[in-house]
């Protein structure tokens, strides 16, 4: 079988299996954990991008999912606008925030980029606290209504589910163009060699920028579905805690893929759920397990950089050469 | 007088940041022309070729392309004007494949670029025909001489007119600086304008029309190659050649 036609596989299982799903659980609950998967997907096929791809650094993308979650929240609770023009704007808002921290890693690379956006996300959380007269302050912000487009309000998990999921494949569809083609070449290019891609006239300035500026806005648009369809926010959400988590999914799921992220995205998402998820498992092992995420991540991304320095990507790719 | 030649330096001072490297440097390349850029380690080289490419930014004086000023043009604005470099230590793209290597190569041409690589492969597959044997292997996987063969490729996917090359022959065994040497070679006889920065200061005199001698970020020789290699200061210094004995 040919690698091409094993992805292409691939994709319709999985494409079929998202798209199905709620007809088989009917749990409002569990299907609440898969929608929250979607919802982390798309930050981290953004981070894919930014850092799988260009090899750019972000430890603040919870600075962004928030900035596009208040925005949002804000221009439908306070201002009353409509839901979609709220996104819309979030989307804006959370791409002009990308193209801000795009001017540091101009000049800084490596660790230093690493502190500067690190920065950025501790900034961004402290606005969130400390505006309370927009986004509620450390209460937090309630009574964001359900997505609406005209009459038809989305208020069922099932609705939920499938808007997030359609948002997540039109990133998918989206960032696999552009990594199949000339930008996401250049992308890579960067990543292999920044003075290497200069002298090739790749526009550098152009491509780092762009990249900040996709994966802030999937990273916002997140946010502003989160806001949406949980209707209520706080800081607490979108802390460096978060942006080191969508981090280390991109970083175990691979650079170089957008596959491998995605299904990083879904078993580190499903393990927080864990006791939901598995029935025979105790209470308190899953308790265990989740007071030990953090360690689980850290683990986890040593031992990929150790073991398996191109992730799950990686591996997938090395069983299938082998096989 | 400036519309004869194709690459035209006139007092440039250049660096990196506040610190100075290059200190009122003048030179020019013709049409056609193999030009040698020679000098010892820290001599402002490396710096030079940079600065004309774009890479660093000239803090006075005027570089001219075919008569027109490129003082502060950007890189990618450079290689589209016809100007490659292949960067000392190659600085390939490690990960990707030999084909995707030279894909980029041809990065600036655009919309015209089913073509433009098309024909640039051939061409250069023609040239290093043990790059099209590599051409689905990762870059990283090569032998340095296939490396440097491919930052060459790379370069000269872009289709230039002025091709800058920084120490092609650092770390290579002999054979292959000859193999390498022999494709510039060819490159010359197209029409191809080359100048070349070289450690090796006989190799680079050997084959080229002109040099200059570079010493602390100035130009302090410059002259026919041929009188260059028996220019006894440079014999001296740079060729390591003690006084009376014969060129190899």
């Amino acid at each position: 079988m040919s690698s091409r036609r094993a992805r292409a596989i691939v994709i319709v299982i999985s494409t079929l299996t998202i798209a199905l799903l709620p007809l088989v659980v009917q749990d409002r609950f569990l299907l609440k954990i898969f929608t929250f998967v979607g919802l982390n997907a798309l930050v981290v096929v953004g981070i894919s991008l930014l850092f799988g791809y260009a090899g750019q650094v972000s430890l603040g993308h919870a600075g962004f999912v928030g900035l596009g979650a208040y925005t949002a929240a804000f221009l439908v609770a306070r201002l009353d606008l409509p839901w979609l023009l709220a996104m819309v704007a979030a989307g804006l808002v959370t791409a002009l925030g990308g193209m801000v921290l795009a001017v540091p890693s101009l000049r800084l690379k490596g660790h230093y980029l690493a502190m500067a956006t690190l920065g950025f996300g501790e900034l961004m959380t402290l606005g969130f606290k400390e505006a309370d007269f927009v986004t509620g302050g450390v209460n937090g912000f309630s009574g964001v209504p359900f997505p609406s487009v005209g009459a038809l309000v989305l208020d069922t998990p099932q609705q939920l589910y499938w808007l997030v999921w359609s948002v997540v494949g039109v990133a998918l569809l989206l960032a696999g163009n552009i990594v199949a083609s000339r930008p996401g070449r250049a992308m890579r290019a960067l990543h292999g060699s920044e003075l290497g891609a200069q002298a090739s006239g790749v526009d550098v300035v152009g491509v780092k920028v762009r990249a900040f500026v996709l994966s802030a806005t999937f990273a916002g648009l997140s946010g502003a579905l989160y806001a949406s369809i949980v209707g209520f926010i706080s800081p607490s959400l979108f802390t460096t805690a978060a942006s080191v988590t969508f981090l280390a999914m991109a970083v175990i799921g691979g650079s170089n893929s957008l596959a491998g992220p995605l299904l990083s995205v879904v078993l580190l998402t499903l393990l927080e759920y864990l006791d939901a998820l598995v029935p025979g498992i105790s209470r308190t092992t899953a308790e265990v397990i989740q007071a030990y995420q953090a360690d689980i991540y850290g683990l986890a991304i040593i031992a990929v950089i150790l073991f398996a320095p191109s992730g799950l990507a990686g591996m997938w790719r090395r069983t299938r050469s082998t096989v | 007088m400036t519309n004869s030649h194709l690459l035209e330096l006139h007092n440039v001072d250049s660096g990196y940041g506040r610190t100075q490297v290059l200190r009122d440097v003048s030179l020019h390349v013709d049409a056609g022309e193999l030009v040698a850029l020679i000098g010892s380690n820290g001599a402002g080289k490396s710096t030079l070729l940079k600065t004309i490419v774009g890479l660093l930014r000239a803090s006075s004086g005027e570089l001219n392309l075919d008569g027109n000023s490129i003082t502060h043009m950007t890189p990618e604005k450079l290689v589209r004007r016809g100007v490659a470099l292949v960067p000392e230590g190659r600085l390939l793209f490690g990960p990707m494949t030999v084909r995707e290597n030279l894909e980029l190569g041809a990065y600036s041409a655009g919309a015209r670029r089913g073509t433009a690589v098309k024909d640039g492969l051939r061409r250069v597959f023609e040239l290093f025909p043990v790059l099209s044997e590599r051409a689905s292997q990762h870059a990283e996987t090569l032998s340095g001489g296939e490396q440097q063969m491919l930052a060459v490729a790379r370069a000269l996917m872009s289709s230039p007119t002025l091709l800058l090359l920084d120490e092609p022959s650092l770390g290579l065994a002999p054979r292959v600086i000859a193999e390498i040497f022999s494709a510039l070679e060819v490159l010359r006889r197209e029409g191809m304008t080359i100048l070349l920065v070289e450690q090796d200061a006989r190799l680079a005199l050997k084959h080229a029309d002109r040099g200059y001698v570079m010493r602390t970020g100035e130009i302090v020789l410059e002259g026919a190659a041929s009188d260059l290699l028996t220019d006894e200061s440079v014999r001296t210094i740079y060729l390591g050649l003690l006084k009376g004995e014969g060129s190899a």
